[in-house]
């Protein structure tokens, strides 16, 4: 029992369609979720840049203040109850600050160096590695300890 | 017979077509998804530049301030700071963004920025003293309503920071 030769190639080309539509959606689909790939991407980039503004305008802002306050008080003890805003907690997930402050005399001028650490929870869940702002508050001779 | 099945026949044609179809429509609908999404994320990231440039400018000009004052009338705030030498800044913030007015003395003329990113309201306050930290001024910038974090940034900064009589103004309260 042999098939005709012309249902033979009407067959092929019956399966040959298929495959050209099969084909053409599996290369659209490839290429959309490609695109979302990339999208997802960006978006995580522009919330980890959010983070990062938001963790060092607030670093400012605690630097601002501590360094204005009177080089006595500028001790890591005085200074380990600060706390992150209600709203930077809000902004940095498992955010948590840490301020320190030690007696240092680099260059000659007695001072205080005064560091800001910042960390949150990044996009894998583990912490990033801390924001660090760091300022030198000189003490004048009579209030060096 | 054999003739008849030569070549495409009109019910394969229309599905062809049908199919070609399908994958337009969601090709086209989804690109069209994806360009929103992107178009709106540039935007964003370019009013979050915008905010950081506002954010620096007010930290300078507060640290470089000798005298401030403001000025609360209806929604507007509007700040003012001596910079020293007849140079001033003036921020008047109100529900539309906030307006930045450097003027640096003489008869020169003032650099105005407008800062407007859509659906941005900025405000400002001064933050009196309490135990622990100085008097401070605070500007805000919340962003329009419907997004993610109400609030874009705060920023609080010790007016006169940066004087080099700062530490001597502000000692009389030390030890």
């Amino acid at each position: 029992m042999r098939t005709p030769p012309v249902r033979n190639r009407l067959a092929a080309r019956r399966g040959f369609f298929l495959v050209e539509v099969t084909a053409g959606v599996l290369v659209l689909l490839a290429v959309l979720a490609m695109t979302v790939q990339l999208l997802a991407w960006s978006g995580a980039a522009r919330r980890e840049t959010r983070h990062r503004q938001w963790a060092l305008n607030e670093a400012q802002n605690v630097l601002d203040l501590v360094t204005a306050l009177p080089p006595a008080a500028l001790t890591t003890e005085a200074l380990a109850g600060r706390k992150l805003g209600e709203r930077a907690e809000r902004a940095l997930p498992g955010g948590t600050l840490t301020v320190t402050a030690e007696p240092d005399a680099a260059g000659g001028v007695a001072s205080r160096r005064v560091a800001v650490a910042i960390t949150w929870r990044g996009r894998s869940g583990a912490p990033v590695s801390p924001l660090r702002l760091v300022a030198w508050v000189p003490v004048s001779e009579g209030e060096a300890p | 017979m054999k003739a008849r099945r030569r070549g495409t026949t009109l019910l394969e044609t229309i599905v062809l077509m049908g199919a070609i179809a399908v994958m337009l429509a969601v090709a086209v609908t989804s690109i069209q998804a994806l360009v929103a999404v992107e178009r709106a994320n540039r935007r964003e990231a370019t009013a979050d530049l915008k905010i950081d440039r506002l954010a620096a400018a007010f930290r300078d000009d507060v640290h470089a301030a000798r005298g401030q004052s403001l000025v609360q009338a209806g929604p507007e705030a509007t700040l003012t700071l001596d910079l020293g030498a007849g140079r001033a800044a003036v921020y008047v913030a109100g529900p539309g963004g906030v307006r930045v007015e450097h003027r640096p003395g003489g008869e020169a003329p003032a650099r105005v920025e407008r800062f407007a990113p859509a659906g941005c309201r900025v405000a400002l306050a001064e933050v009196p003293a309490e135990a622990g930290a100085p008097a401070r001024l605070r500007l805000t910038i919340r962003r329009g309503e419907g997004q993610p974090e109400a609030v874009a940034l705060r920023v609080e900064a010790v007016p006169g920071r940066d004087r080099p009589d700062f530490a001597a103004a502000t000692g009389e309260g030390r030890p």
